[in-house]
This record gives structure tokens, C-alpha cells and sequence, in this order.
């Protein structure tokens, strides 16, 4: 318990609650952007947080993540537009209930079901860490390098199956993410990998540069080449107040919604898409009114909102335990924790249970910052939305140089992220998902990474599998795969 | 209007003298690269001295850890190479940046870095699992003749490996097989990554009691661990230290090392940092440039003599 | 996760069409599932991900498919498999030595490029015979677009080594909203203020770090140079 006062302790410094705030707020309106999403914002301030204290940096960069989906929603549900990819799902009930002269009930309504979502993702964690964290240690001894290298493995048959009709798209763009982290020379094992003789890139490519390119450039590039939405003012009349408690209603759907997101968020591989899917199509089933799903329900303006919410602290939890970030931008994360002197693992627990406390209460306080501060400022936030297109996409092509610059201050990362945007900006034109080129580089590296590690103990195949945790999740893995060929046969046989 | 600009010149042009009065150093802030994973006693020691600088000179010093997974420090030293020799980025490195760095033709060569002072000295010792059924060099050679034992090490090229393996060829014996790892802990004795490993006494203070120290790696023994010598007097071979210094780039001007001097031998000598040499084991100290370049000459030797030995005489 | 959403009007897809009854297509369960939900009502909620591959498509597959056979070619200069040390009795070893990464990499990489080639030329047989008109080359125009772009990314970094990270800034930033049309005074004003305060906030404030040697600075008389160099 001692650690829970430290860790809240902690929080109260003054600088590290103005840090909460800007956050929050920054990261509301970042995610009300339609074009900026956190990821983006994240990539950017992460190397130029590197002067700032510690708690305060991270506490910065939380808030943005935590806080932008409840952003994204509003110009989804106002213009039909998701501020955030996450935000996708929103739109279609919200944007009909808008439709219906319902705006605000369906603003307050998406803030409420995120708030939930958010905190009964923390809540959870938190009982968590205080009911298992001192046990967690003894959890480490099962969890060697075959065993993650599992988990990575795992991952990304989680993620490739998740893309369910662009399923060879995304094991290509793994595949290829994979290949990037490998590029360069390891000088003390005294090889080189993909070189091709150019001594720039020896030092391979970093994660950041590709994120900030693939991301953020191939975003402004689209935003430039694009042409701005004839902006139409959206006046909505009514309080938010009122809309709040509506939540109440329905409390099956919010309740098992919420339950998704954790679960999906713990899983790697998985994120806040499919958690969002998952509880749309289960509350779509269970419900009274399934036709209204897709043309203002309610019940679907929370299943998805509930479920994307409850993610980012659930996807804390395989990051913080086992050092395998399940999305991507969870796995930004991880770079901020190790900048801040935080080394995520099953002994976390014990060397640092402080910061644990201190990031979980951070979120708490960050989703309750937030829902204030949107009962009053939403009709400000909503003017946001209408900045131009072409000209938010300069304002982030400057910014993404910043990101770029300060991570290794060479002018070869800048030409890595202007082709990776160029790259990136191809893929958006064509509907291929991005994700995966980020998930392949951090899984990738994980993968080779720990099995690297754990190859000394490798006498033939059977010890990689022969391990409680790893052979359960070689298991899994095969009974995954299994399950999805069968079904996709089974439709494809269905339609015919 | 032109009154308000020459008014504006004019006080943008005092501030620059003013500035230009205190052009000493720091005049920006300062990043200490750790090449290590955080949490180390390097990491810990490093981020005292950051903290005392920002302290003394007001200026913002942080502490950039930039582990090279597999390759050990070299990325990380090749950053602070790559960064201008004004002081703005120094290096806290050990003893194998100097000395293999120029071998392994990464671009670091003997004359790249300066050393500002040295001041600790790892408490590296090899250990094995409580139940593992030997618990000094003797017992694990005898018990390495009929089984498989795997090392697990921070790297083939970094010095207490390489009197790990030079030990085991004086005494008769082999590793079935070897693994570097990025952080070698409890947990990697717990979880069964390796059988042996050679790493820092911090990082495995908290099973301290459930494990076996073999030896350990350096000059003397460490008065924490009772029972356990030196691997130099249980194997024959040199007793070479893995150290930790700092460093700045060749050409950095002398006033910059000068000052960093200062702090970091205040630092050392501070109470926090004595009493986490006596807490941990560790040799906290603080060893000037000239001292700092004798010392490099002479382990530069020594690890020659252990690569002999490896490479079989 | 997919985010093929992730985008703002510029590309809707058509289901998020203004008639929001319409739009939704639904396709049948199951022979013998009688859904009591009229039928233009219905929806699949599978629908919302549809994935149809666009223009470009089989251009680009092609492209990514000569990549993936590039990289697996030169997987065997370029790999560390020249040095590599078979057989060996402990797998271990192998899995040790570099050349693993690439392989597992490169076996994921080839065949998903290779049969991605493949669905993307069906379908675009499939708008052959369909007599769909093919709008590869309005793609490419698009991307070439992008490349002025990019382009002036590029020069906007190498300038800031000549002007500095604050003059560099604002020049590009007002160029750029220029090019793309907005051209009044008050566009010009926010675009300089808004510069200006990133400027502040990122290089002053925050310190990120900016290329050191920069030439404008070194024209300045020395108080200045240092003053502009630590803050601008």
C-alpha cells in the first residue's frame, strides 16, 4: 500500500498535474482532428520530451493517449468523420442520431460510455496489480524468452487474422515491417544484415522515424493532395448533462462492452479495432432492436465507444508484465517507460510498483479531467474540426520534422520518414491497413530478439515448445489458425 | 516604427553581449548517454552526476539510455562520436568501449574519446541457480564435464565474457553453449534462459539469497559476498575489471572536461553514491583523466592476454 | 487496427454514404434463417470492413511483389548467410547466427506478397472482363502529386541547416499555404503566428534538437550566434 500513496504522491507535484492537463486537453483536441490522431502526436513529442522530468513527459504522453478517443468522437458523431481511426464505428450510429436532430444525447452519450469503458479498464488493472502484482515475480519464472517469443508469435497471427479480408496484405506489411527492424550492422557480433554497403544505414532504422513517416508524413501528403471538406458550421442546442445519465439504460451492453475492450486490449496483437468490433457485433446480437444498429442505436454508440476506451489501460498490462507491446501505440509507450528509467518485465512489480500506481491513477484522473472539461468546452472543441485539410497537412509536416530530428539528429532519418510517408500515403490511397508495418517492426524484433536469448537452450524443436507457458501458447496458436481457415472455408462454400 | 526596431536591435544585441559574457560551459543542456538498459549501477551513478549538474550549473542534464540490444554499448557510443566535441553529449561508458571499440571496426578508434575520469568498478560475478549443484569454478568445471551447462552473458566482446570463457579454457572445461542478453537478472536464472550467468551483482540482489555466486570478476573480493572468490585466483587468469567511465569526444575543449571532472568527483564522493558502494558491492570512486588514460594502456594489455588464451594460446 | 478509415473526407468509402437507410448491403445468413429484420434494413456487420481493392491496386502489388523477390534474392549476399556455420548438432546454433531473422521474415514476406499478386490480378481480370474502366494511370498522377510534396519536405530540412530552424520554419510553412491556395493576408497572419509559436514551443521551450552548425547564424556577430543557436 505503501506504494499506492508513493505513486499517488507522486502525482501531486505541480508540474506533473499541469502536465496532466495539457495533456488531457491537447490530446482531446488533438483526437477532435479529424487528420491528427494520438499517434501521431505521440511519435512527434516523444524524443522532444526527452528535457522534461520523467513523471511529467510521461503524464503528458498518457494524456494524450487516453484522452483522444474521447475527442475523435465528436466530429465522428457531428460530421461522420472519426477524429481518430478508432473512432470509425462511431460514426454510424452517431452520425444518424445526429441526423435526427440527437447530437447532444449522442455526444453524451459516447462521452459516458467512454468514461465507463476507461474506468472500468483501469479499475480492473488496478485490482490487478494489487491483488497478483506481488505475485508477479513468481509469474516471471515462467515467462523465459521461448515463452515470449511465443507471445510475439502470437501476436502477430492475432493481428494478421484480425485484418480478416486483407489477411496476406498485413502478413506482407509484417513481413516487411520485420525486415526494416533487422537492417543494420551489429558490430560486436560482427555481422551485417541488409546493408548493401551504405554505411547510413549500419545503424538501421529507427522505430520513431518509421512512425512519424508512415504515420504522420503519408497523412499530411494525403491532407495536401486532398482537397478541404466545405466546412458546414454544426450548431446542436441542448445540454450534455442530461445525456450522461442515459448510460444507465443499458447497462448489459455497457457492462460486457466494457468487459471486451479489457480483454482484447490485455491480448497483443488484437487493439482497439477489434475490441470495438467484437462488442458491436455481440451487442447487435443480444439486442432488442438489432435493425437500429447502423442507423442510430444507442446501444451501438456504446458498445463501440465503451470498448475503444477500455483498451489503452488494458493494453498497459502484456507491456508492462512481459515487455510485449500489443499495438501500436502501446508500443510507443514502452519507448517512453525506457526513457524513464522504467524496464518493463515480470519484476516491474518490484523495482518500480510506484510508477505503476502512479500511471494507472494518472489514467483515472486523466478520463475524469477529461469528461469535465468536455461538458463545458465541447462546442469549442467542435469549431476545431473545420481547420482546412491542406492546411493542418503542413502544420504536420512541419511538426513531424521535429519528431524525426531529435531522435538521432541525422538528416538520413529525415529521408527515411519522407519515404515511408511516401510509402505510407500509397498504402492509405489503396485502403491497405498501416498497422501492421509497426507491429511487424516491434513484434519482429522481439521475435528475433528472444529467440536470440533463448537459442542456448535450444537442443532440437522440442525445447521451444516444451515449457507450460510457451507449449500452451504454441497451442493456441495452431488452434487459432485452425479455427479461422475452417470458418473462411466455411463461408466461402456458403456462398457458393 | 524605426525607433521600435533600433529599440528592438538594440536590446536583442545587449542580450547577445550579455550572453556572450557567460560563454562558458554548459551553455546548453547537456544528455548523458547510457548505453545500457535502465537501472544499472552505471545507469544510477550516471543520473546522480546529471542531477548534480543541472544543480551547479542551472542548465537542463538528462540521461539517455540507448541499449544496443545484442551489440552491447557500441551503438550508444557511436551517438555520442556522431554529436559535436562541446559537451553537450557525454558518454558514460565501460571499459570495453575504449579498448574493443577500436577492434571491431565500428568507426570508434583508441584516440575517439577522452576519458574524463573513471568511477566504478562492477561487482560482476558469475552465478548459478540455488539448485544447480555447484557453487564455486571447481565444482561447476566438474559438474561441466557430463552436462550441459549454458552461459548467458551481456556480450562475446565485453570483458568479464571474455574472462568468463578464458576461465573455463584454464580450467579444463566448455560451455555447451552461449547467449547474450539484453538484461541478465533473477528472472533469467528463474525462467530457465540460462544456467550460468555473468552479470552485475544489483541486478540480482533480490534473489541474492536463493542463488549461488561462483566468483566473482575483478581485483579483490567483494566483502557482501563471503565465500566467494575472485575468478582470477580460482582460474589463473588476469584480473581484469569491467569499470564504468565517463567520456567525452577527442577535441572537446579541456574546460569542458574540467568541469565535468569537478562534478562527477563530487559525486562520487558524495554520501549517496559511498553508500551505495557499500549497500551493493559495488567500487564507487573517482579516477582523474591521466590516471583514466594509464589505466586503459594497461587493461588494453591484459585483455589481449585473455583473447590469447581464448584463441588458444 | 485496419485503418483504411483512418482518413478524413478526402476518400469516403461509399458506405458512408449520406442516405444512411440505403447504404448498409446485407447478404443472407444461412438457406433456412428467416430474418424477421426487412430486408433493406439489414446489414452485415462484416460489411463495414469491406475491403475492395481500388486503383492501383495491382500496379502496386506488382511493385511490392518485385521488392519482396529483390530482398529474398538478396538474401543470400546480404543476410550474413556467406558466414553462416552448418550444420550444427544443437539447433541453438543455428538459430543464433544472423541470417534466422531474415529467413523467418522473408518466408512470411514472399508468399503473402506473392499471393497478394495473385488476388489482385484476379481481380483485375475480373474488371476486365467486367469492362470496368482501369484508372492506374489517374493513381500514378495521384502519387506523383504527393512526390512535389515530399520534395519540399526534403528542402525544408536541409534548409534549416542554412537559415535556421525559426527563419526555415516560418518560410516553408507560408510557402507551403501558399502553394496550396490560401492566399489572403489573414491566412498569411495565422500561418506566421502559428509558426512562430511552434517554433517557441518545440525549440525554445522544449530544446528539441536542431542541426548545430547552422550557416545564418554564423554571419551573426558572436552574442547574437550563441543566442540564436541555443534558442532559435
Amino acid at each position: 500500500m505503501d506504494a499506492l500513496m508513493t505513486g499517488l504522491q507522486n502525482l501531486l507535484d505541480p508540474q506533473v498535474l499541469i502536465a496532466l492537463l495539457i495533456g488531457s486537453l491537447g490530446g482531446l483536441m488533438i483526437g477532435a482532428v479529424p487528420g491528427i490522431g494520438p499517434a501521431i502526436a505521440i511519435a512527434i513529442l516523444l524524443p522532444a520530451t526527452v528535457f522534461l522530468p520523467d513523471l511529467v513527459s510521461l503524464v503528458l504522453l498518457l494524456g494524450i493517449y487516453g484522452s483522444s478517443m474521447y475527442g475523435g468522437a465528436i466530429p465522428a458523431i457531428l460530421i461522420n468523420t472519426p477524429g481518430t481511426p478508432v473512432n470509425a464505428l462511431t460514426t454510424y450510429d452517431g452520425y444518424s442520431m445526429t441526423r435526427r436532430g440527437e447530437g447532444p444525447r449522442a455526444l453524451a452519450l459516447a462521452y459516458s460510455a467512454s468514461f465507463y469503458g476507461g474506468m472500468f479498464s483501469i479499475l480492473t488493472a488496478l485490482c490487478a496489480l494489487i491483488l497478483f502484482g506481488p505475485y508477479l515475480r513468481d509469474l516471471g519464472a515462467l515467462f523465459g524468452s521461448r515463452d515470449i517469443f511465443m507471445a510475439a508469435v502470437l501476436g502477430m497471427v492475432l493481428l494478421i487474422l484480425a485484418h480478416r479480408q486483407t489477411m496476406l496484405i498485413a502478413a506482407a506489411l509484417f513481413g516487411f515491417g520485420m525486415l526494416i527492424t533487422l537492417v543494420g550492422r551489429q558490430s560486436l557480433r560482427g555481422f551485417e544484415r541488409y546493408t548493401f554497403g551504405i554505411e547510413e544505414l549500419a545503424s538501421g532504422f529507427n522505430l520513431i522515424v518509421v512512425i512519424v513517416g508512415i504515420f504522420a508524413l503519408s497523412q499530411a501528403l494525403f491532407l495536401m493532395v486532398g482537397k478541404d471538406d466545405p466546412a458546414k458550421e454544426v450548431r446542436f442546442k441542448g445540454g450534455l448533462f442530461r445525456g450522461l445519465a442515459e448510460l444507465r439504460r443499458y447497462p448489459a451492453v455497457t457492462a460486457i462492452s466494457g468487459v471486451y475492450g479489457t480483454i482484447m486490449g490485455i491480448i497483443p496483437g488484437v487493439g482497439e479495432f477489434v475490441a470495438q468490433f467484437f462488442s458491436y457485433a455481440t451487442a447487435r446480437s443480444m439486442s432488442k432492436k438489432p435493425e437500429q444498429f447502423g442507423h442510430g442505436s444507442p446501444e451501438g454508440l456504446i458498445a463501440s465507444e465503451t470498448a475503444n476506451n477500455a483498451v489503452p489501460a488494458a493494453a498497459m498490462i502484456p507491456l508492462l508484465a512481459l515487455g510485449v507491446p500489443g499495438e501500436a501505440l502501446t508500443a510507443m509507450m514502452m519507448v517512453v517507460f525506457f526513457d524513464a528509467g522504467i524496464k518493463p518485465g515480470p519484476d516491474i512489480f518490484e523495482k518500480s510498483p510506484d510508477f505503476l500506481f502512479s500511471l494507472f491513477i494518472a489514467l483515472l484522473i486523466i478520463n475524469v479531467l477529461v469528461v469535465i472539461a468536455l461538458l463545458f468546452t465541447t462546442r469549442l472543441i467542435a469549431r476545431m474540426i473545420f481547420i482546412p485539410n491542406r492546411f493542418l497537412g503542413v502544420f504536420i509536416m512541419i511538426f513531424a520534422f521535429v519528431g524525426v530530428f531529435s531522435i538521432r539528429n541525422n538528416f538520413f532519418d529525415c529521408v527515411v520518414a519522407a519515404i515511408f510517408g511516401f510509402i505510407g500515403y500509397i498504402l492509405r490511397r489503396l485502403e491497405w491497413p498501416l498497422v501492421p508495418v509497426v507491429l511487424g517492426m516491434v513484434l519482429g524484433s522481439i521475435m528475433v530478439e528472444r529467440l536470440t536469448a533463448g537459442a542456448s537452450r535450444i537442443k532440437t524443436w522440442t525445447d521451444l515448445v516444451d515449457r507450460p507457458v510457451s507449449g500452451t501458447l504454441a497451442v493456441v496458436i495452431v488452434v487459432v489458425i485452425v479455427a479461422v481457415l475452417v470458418s473462411m472455408i466455411l463461408d466461402h462454400r456458403r456462398k457458393n | 516604427m524605426k525607433k521600435l526596431l533600433t529599440l528592438a536591435a538594440a536590446s536583442i544585441a545587449t542580450l547577445g553581449l550579455a550572453f556572450n559574457a557567460q560563454a562558458e560551459y554548459p551553455t546548453g543542456p547537456v544528455q548523458f548517454i547510457v548505453p545500457w538498459p535502465p537501472g544499472d549501477f552505471e545507469d544510477i551513478l550516471t543520473r546522480m552526476i546529471a542531477a548534480n549538474m543541472q544543480e551547479a550549473t542551472g542548465v537542463p542534464a538528462s540521461v539517455v539510455n540507448r541499449p544496443g540490444g545484442g551489440d552491447g554499448p557500441f551503438p550508444g557510443a557511436l551517438e555520442v562520436l556522431a554529436a559535436p566535441a562541446d559537451g553537450s553529449v557525454v558518454g558514460s561508458f565501460v571499459i570495453g568501449v575504449p579498448i574493443v571499440g577500436p577492434r571491431i571496426g565500428v568507426g570508434i578508434e583508441e584516440d575517439s574519446f577522452i576519458p574524463v575520469g573513471i568511477f566504478l568498478t562492477y561487482p560482476f560475478v558469475l552465478a548459478s541457480s540455488g539448485d544447480s549443484g555447484y557453487s564455486n569454478m571447481a565444482e561447476l568445471a566438474a559438474h561441466a564435464q557430463d552436462n550441459d551447462v549454458v552461459l548467458g552473458h551481456f556480450g562475446a566482446g565485453l570483458t568479464p565474457t571474455k574472462a568468463t570463457f578464458a576461465a573455463a579454457k584454464n580450467m579444463g572445461f566448455e560451455f555447451a553453449d552461449d547467449s547474450a542478453f539484453d538484461m541478465l537478472d533473477c528472472n533469467t536464472l528463474s525462467a530457465g534462459d540460462a544456467d550460468v550467468i555473468n552479470t552485475t551483482l544489483a541486478l540480482i540482489e533480490p534473489c541474492l539469497d536463493t542463488i549461488n555466486v561462483l566468483a566473482n570478476i575483478g581485483e579483490a573480493p567483494i566483502a557482501k559476498l563471503d565465500g566467494v572468490d575472485t575468478l582470477a585466483a580460482q582460474s589463473g587468469i588476469n584480473d581484469l575489471e569491467l569499470w564504468n567511465g565517463l567520456f567525452v569526444t577527442k577535441g572537446t575543449p579541456q574546460e569542458v572536461i574540467d568541469t565535468l571532472a569537478e562534478i562527477g568527483k563530487a559525486t562520487m564522493m558524495s554520501d549517496e553514491a559511498q553508500q551505495l558502494m557499500a549497500e551493493t558491492g559495488a567500487a564507487v570512486y573517482w579516477q582523474g583523466m591521466e590516471e583514466s588514460m594509464a589505466r586503459i594502456v594497461a587493461d588494453s594489455a591484459k585483455d589481449a592476454e585473455l583473447a590469447a588464451i581464448i584463441a588458444g594460446e | 487496427m485496419t485503418d483504411f478509415r483512418s482518413t478524413t473526407a478526402v476518400s469516403q468509402p461509399d458506405l458512408r454514404s449520406t442516405s444512411a437507410d440505403v447504404a448498409l448491403q446485407s447478404t443472407p445468413v444461412g438457406k433456412g434463417f428467416k430474418s424477421s429484420i426487412p430486408r433493406e434494413r439489414r446489414f452485415n456487420v462484416a460489411d463495414l470492413f469491406k475491403f475492395s481493392r481500388g486503383r492501383g491496386d495491382l500496379l502496386f502489388s506488382a511493385l511490392f511483389l518485385a521488392a519482396a523477390l529483390f530482398v529474398a534474392l538478396s538474401f543470400f549476399g546480404e543476410s550474413g548467410w556467406a558466414d553462416r556455420d552448418l550444420p550444427q548438432r544443437r539447433l541453438g546454433k543455428m538459430l543464433k547466427q544472423p541470417w534466422v531473422g531474415p529467413v523467418i521474415a522473408v518466408m512470411i514476406l514472399l508468399p503473402a506478397a506473392l499471393g497478394n499478386f495473385a488476388l489482385s490480378l484476379r481481380r483485375a481480370r475480373l474488371d476486365r472482363r467486367k469492362h470496368r474502366p482501369n484508372k492506374t494511370r489517374y493513381e500514378v498522377v495521384q502519387w506523383l502529386r504527393a512526390v512535389e510534396f515530399v520534395a519540399y519536405f526534403i528542402v525544408y530540412t536541409r534548409s534549416i541547416e542554412l537559415i535556421g530552424y525559426l527563419f526555415a520554419t516560418i518560410i516553408f510553412a507560408v510557402l507551403m499555404v501558399f502553394r496550396l491556395g490560401y492566399r489572403s493576408w489573414r491566412w498569411l497572419g495565422i500561418t506566421i503566428a502559428v509558426s512562430f509559436v511552434s517554433v517557441l514551443f518545440f525549440r525554445t521551450m522544449l530544446q528539441i534538437k536542431t542541426p548545430v552548425n547552422i550557416w545564418l547564424y554564423n554571419q551573426l556577430p558572436d552574442g547574437l550566434e550563441r543566442f540564436m543557436k541555443v534558442y532559435f
